[in-house]
């Protein structure tokens, strides 16, 4: 999401109706990514609450008021891992491909919530970048910037993501998969 | 099965926004809790978060006054904006003091139509006080605030308070006091501002507007304290007490025993003074900051400035008061009590200190108490 720099520009130099205004027009996808995370909406909210906190204390810290929304994602994803490990919910690689490949969908499913379902339970580096791209939108630069790691990491992730995904929801095809993320 | 394309962005839409939940939550955030007795002439950001700017609108008054006038005739006179205040000085700041130690700085920008100029500024080892001009044809109206208040460059944001003054014909006159979080001692700070925009409450103009200067810390005595005075589960600690040519800084810490926060959610610790004279004197906050020590959400670091002390006065008491306070959030009811710590007499000769147990806290002036009152309602 593009924010008036304006606006964010105060934000970081204390603003605190700008900050509040630009976390109110981020809430749902802040809320949206840390629930992929958690799995369940307590959990979900805590992170988002966390998010907002972190965000208050540190936006004296960004440089860049056109790198807000991929800040804030960070913020938000970091939050997501800290809080699963702390709960010890992280699953290990290897059960989710199994758990996913074992899963048989049902006919009736709906699809949308099996694809929620199934993004909830990829690997962490996986679902990150997936949300990432197809969530957030964000382009391959932005994601290597967010997570600090090179261009190759980010298109292998998200290949291996969109693969595992699939074979996950067997029988679907993600419109995603097909778009050019080179 | 049939195939089917499913888009990651729609499926993730499906996931329901507990809206009410995240509203309160951000609500809470920014929002500090009420405390039954606050001064309308700062307000505070108490989240768990550190270091944190807030801005307080000290007073804003749309009036001019018989002095503001004078500025319509002598502007662009530079160097006497703070004299400008002096004649309808409700808060009683010594602003000949801050006239007379300030330090020129005489800086113009204009864009947008309006032309923003700083006159003066002083620094006093806790507070950097600036008086600006806007200068704009037309009104501005109401609840003027500026996106982005003046920084000390290396230091994250601390605090800062506006005051500023209407005047027919010209715009406004404005005196910005700033509290930075600083780590050292630093003889001469740089400060940066970058408006960004004006915000009124019906419109905001945006402006690229840009300032930069230094300016060097007046001459101050730092008198170390140490003292900490405890009354239930809350702690006073008074670090250190400043003495320049313009205020009197107080550094204290107030530390709230976590146990004691199941009782009560809210703690805002305060002071009062009085020298041997008899003069009362109101010490706001400039502001607060937790830290990394911080046991509980509670724990702050403030300083708090005086001004005007008699100079025929011999010694200063220092009062810690504390309000502690509860809010219901289902039925918006709050309930509070004031606890009283025992006082600090400091011998203003010899800067040698005594406490005095169980003292009578005394009232501030009638005018002051009032405001005080007015501001729970």
């Amino acid at each position: 999401m593009q924010h008036d720099e304006q606006r964010v520009t105060a934000a970081i130099k204390g603003n605190k109706q700008a900050l509040q205004y630009l976390l109110g027009l981020e809430k749902e996808k802040l809320y949206r990514i840390a629930y992929t995370y958690m799995r369940n909406e307590e959990d979900a909210v805590e992170v988002f609450q966390q998010t907002v906190l972190s965000a208050i204390e540190s936006i004296h810290t960004l440089r860049e008021p056109a790198y807000f929304s991929t800040w804030l994602t960070r913020i938000c994803i970091n939050q997501s891992i800290t809080t699963l490990r702390k709960k010890n919910k992280l699953v290990v690689m290897d059960d989710i491909a199994e758990h996913l490949l074992a899963k048989n969908q049902p006919e009736d499913l709906d699809y949308k919530m099996d694809v929620v379902d199934a993004l909830g339970k990829l690997p962490e580096k996986y679902k990150t970048v997936l949300l990432l791209r197809f969530y957030q939108d964000f382009s391959i630069k932005q994601i290597m910037e967010i997570l600090d790691c090179p261009e190759g990491t980010v298109k292998t992730n998200i290949h291996r993501g969109l693969a595992l995904l699939k074979k996950g929801l067997k029988g679907v095809y993600l419109d995603e998969g097909k778009r050019d993320f080179n | 099965m049939k195939e089917k394309e499913i888009s990651i962005k729609s499926s993730l839409e499906t996931i329901q926004i507990p809206t009410e939940k995240l509203d309160r939550i951000l609500y809470d955030a920014f929002v500090d809790k009420p405390a039954p007795k606050r001064s309308r002439k700062k307000w505070l950001y108490t989240s768990a978060a550190a270091a944190m700017l807030a801005i307080g609108i000290l007073t804003t008054s749309m009036i001019a006054s018989p002095a503001l006038a004078n500025l319509a005739v002598q502007i662009p006179v530079i160097g006497n904006v703070f004299s400008f205040f002096v004649e309808d000085n409700e808060d009683n700041e010594p602003y000949e003091s801050y006239e007379y130690f300030s330090e020129a700085v005489g800086l113009t920008q204009i864009d947008s139509g309006i032309e923003i100029i700083i006159d003066q500024a002083v620094y006093d080892g806790t507070n950097v006080t600036l008086s600006f001009l806007l200068k704009t044809d037309e009104p501005l109206g109401e609840g003027l605030h500026f996106a982005s208040y003046p920084q000390v460059e290396g230091t994250p944001p601390g605090n800062a308070g506006m005051e500023f003054e209407t005047v027919e014909n010209v715009g406004y006159a404005g005196i910005i006091r700033v509290t930075p979080d600083l780590n050292e001692e630093l003889g001469e700070l740089n400060i940066t501002w970058e408006p960004g925009s004006i915000m009124m409450q019906t419109k905001e103009i945006e402006g690229d507007w840009k300032f930069n200067f230094a300016v060097t810390q007046i001459l101050k005595e730092p008198m170390p304290l140490d003292i900490k005075v405890k009354e239930e589960g809350v702690t006073v600690h008074l670090k250190e007490v400043t003495f320049t040519d313009i205020s009197v800084n107080i550094a204290y810490q107030q530390l709230v025993d976590p146990a004691y926060l199941t009782e009560w959610s809210a703690v805002e610790a305060e002071l009062i003074a009085q020298d041997n004279l008899g003069k009362v004197y109101n010490v706001p906050y400039n502001g607060g900051s937790t830290d990394g020590s911080a046991k509980t959400a509670e724990d702050f670091n403030w300083t708090a400035t005086m001004s005007g002390l008699d100079p025929q006065a011999t010694s200063l008491t220092l009062y810690p008061f504390a309000t502690v306070s509860n809010f219901d959030e289902e039925t918006q009811t709050s309930e509070s009590k004031r606890l009283e710590f025992d006082a600090v007499q400091i011998d203003l000769t010899d800067h040698s200190h005594t406490i005095i147990k169980d003292p009578t806290i005394p009232e501030l002036p009638k005018d002051e108490d009032e405001e005080l009152i007015d501001s729970s309602n």
